[in-house]
């Protein structure tokens, strides 16, 4: 019983979870209870598998082996549409976005998708997307709270590194999601982007559980309540940032891969 | 000053362009009528292959085909089974869309140069059939005899004037059909497609479904154009659903830009144009016309319209200042 109430509660909970390419494990055996709210780090040196994880949970890859459920409903084997609809969503690691497409266009189309059973189907074929007030005023709150509101007519092709990674976090976070899978966000930005974008994130109301993946331990340790190691696919660690820090292994690889690997972990 | 201000300028020229067309079979020749009406119906077809590269950023090579089944089956049912008018136009853009229906289902799942390559095989099915199917479609030789139809007592058989009104009806309806299609969430969303699939879905999006749609409007599109085809020259035979025919279209869509309905008319417009006037000029009006493609290719990646627009965007303050000035100096 105590199990189920603590299914319930939880947004993510994943089970003895498998994935493998080819003969590589990339993903191995790893269990995860994100609770609803919760703010989680998912570190680990590169290709440690974490990407590979929010495929996973999103549905864009299949599990060999194990369980995935959101808010205790098990959908291991639904597509990404049913995952989507119980508020699941994500960002990517290299910017995905509608690059021949206005910013407004782009977060449009989210916003969209979140409002759209309210208008008939002819309507959706001929009429004006500008004629749609409501999702057209959401897009343009969404692009201010990203900080792209004087960007809104810009093509995405023509915006910044920054500025793409803003918009990449702006068309989901229109899409209203209750759960976000954030793929390392602050990848290439500058230091006063990574400022901003650490509030941003900091700053999403509460009952959004937030899942993110990022490379610079302190920015993840500000963010995360809950901190979550990935190393060869397993995870070998978990708990408060503090514990974390001082957990012999976790310290291990992370001085073995920022001599190996400089890049990384910068 | 009225002149300069840009809000006024689509207005001004959508009356001008509507006046100017309204009135053309008074204002020019016969000839010019003629080709005004050939630049519509190969524009239709332009103009779906131009809706399926822009917005999914698919190039098909069987949009001929659908044009040429819509003609074919005017011309069947109207000289084989005697149906009266608005039978058999309607069934044939009816069928053609039902094998858009049927052929979708195949080439939406494929992308790139994969779906180039199953339009082709598909296209080239319909043309095979078309041609060897000679009890019905009289083969190679096709199908002569078509005659256009008697709308509220005029013959656009017997009258150029009739005939072109008649197109120009159903060629705005698709033009206004098409630009609904594109400034509207359903537009939105095949650019979203072809931008990125992979976000779409991570959108909740149904991809395939999408894309679906998109193909069958593109066909009923070209059918449309199939049927005052085969009612203006009265004749269709294997050409029409040729690859020859879907080439063509696709030139012009490369010389007019693909991302405008009015790049695919001015393309249209300006191929069918050169091939009467060079062809009388020289023999060797292919190797003219391939030099000017390439420098188009090279020099104007979007097309003719798509540049115009380009160097618009870039000098709109100056010219308009320019307008302005115009305006000043007339009116001391």
């Amino acid at each position: 019983m105590a199990a189920m109430v603590s299914d319930q509660k939880s947004a993510l909970t994943l089970k003895g979870v498998s994935r493998s390419f080819g003969g590589i494990d990339a993903v191995v055996d790893v269990d995860l209870v994100v609770p609803s709210g919760e703010r989680r780090a998912l570190i680990g040196p590169n290709g440690a598998g974490k990407s590979t994880l929010f495929n996973l949970i999103t549905g864009e890859i299949s599990v060999d082996h194990g369980q995935i459920c959101l808010y205790g409903q098990d959908l291991t084997e639904d597509p990404v549409q049913n995952r989507i609809q119980l508020g699941l969503g994500r960002t990517y690691q290299s910017s995905n976005l509608f690059m021949q497409m206005t910013v407004q266009e782009n977060i449009f189309l989210a916003a969209w998708r979140r409002g759209e059973r309210s208008s008939s189907k002819l309507r959706t074929l001929f009429r004006s997307w500008k004629k749609y007030p409501e999702q057209c005023s959401r897009a343009r709150e969404v692009a201010a709270l990203v900080g792209l509101a004087e960007k809104i007519d810009v093509t995405a092709s023509e915006l910044s590194h920054g500025e793409h990674r803003q918009l990449e976090l702006g068309i989901t976070l229109a899409h209203d999601p209750k759960i976000l899978l954030l793929d390392e966000p602050m990848a290439g930005l500058s230091a006063n982007e990574r400022i901003f974008m650490t509030d941003l994130i900091m700053g999403l109301r509460s009952h959004i559980t937030v899942v993110i993946i990022e490379h610079d331990i302190e920015t993840a340790f500000r963010i995360a309540g809950q901190v979550s190691v990935l190393h060869q696919g397993r995870i070998i660690a978990e708990g408060s940032p503090a514990q974390v820090r001082a957990n012999q292994g976790v310290q291990e690889i992370y001085t073995l891969s920022s001599e190996t690997d400089g890049e990384g972990y910068a | 000053m009225n002149g300069s201000d840009p809000r006024l300028i689509k207005p001004v020229l959508a009356s001008v362009l509507t006046v100017l067309l309204l009135s053309l079979p008074w204002l020019t020749s016969d000839y010019f009528v003629m080709m005004t009406i050939r630049i519509m119906y190969f524009g239709l077809l332009t103009m779906s292959l131009c809706y399926l590269a822009g917005e999914l950023g698919l190039v098909s090579l069987m949009q001929a085909a659908f044009f040429g089944i819509a003609g074919y089956f005017v011309a069947i049912l109207q000289t084989r089974y005697s149906l009266p008018f608005p039978i058999p136009p309607l069934a044939g853009i009816g069928v053609a869309v039902l094998a858009a229906g049927l052929f979708g289902l195949l080439a939406i799942k494929a992308k790139g140069v994969y779906f180039l390559m199953l339009t082709l095989v598909l296209g080239q099915l319909v043309w095979a059939l078309a041609s060897q199917w000679a009890s019905m479609t009289k083969g190679d030789s096709g199908i002569t005899g078509i005659y256009a139809p008697v709308l509220f007592g005029f013959s656009a058989e017997k009258s150029k004037t009739v005939f072109y009104f008649f197109q120009l009806f159903a060629f705005s309806g698709v033009v206004w059909f098409l630009a609904a299609l594109k400034r509207s969430p359903f537009g939105l969303m095949l650019r979203g497609v072809r931008d990125s699939e992979t976000r779409m879905a991570m959108l909740g999006y149904p991809v395939m479904l999408l894309r679906y749609l998109a193909f069958i409007f593109a066909a009923l599109v070209a059918a449309v154009g199939g049927v005052f085809f085969a009612y203006f020259t009265g004749l269709i035979n294997p050409h029409s659903v040729s690859l020859t025919a879907n080439v063509e279209a696709l030139m012009a869509s490369i010389l007019g830009g693909i991302n405008t309905l009015f790049g695919a008319v001015l393309g249209t417009g300006i191929l069918k144009t050169l091939d009467v006037v060079l062809s009388g000029v020289t023999e060797r009006y292919v190797l003219v016309m391939g030099v000017m493609f390439l420098v188009i290719i090279m020099f104007a990646p979007k097309g003719i319209a798509g540049s115009a627009r380009q160097i618009w965007e870039a000098y709109k303050g100056k010219m308009l200042s320019f307008l302005a000035l115009g305006n000043k100096t007339a009116k001391p």
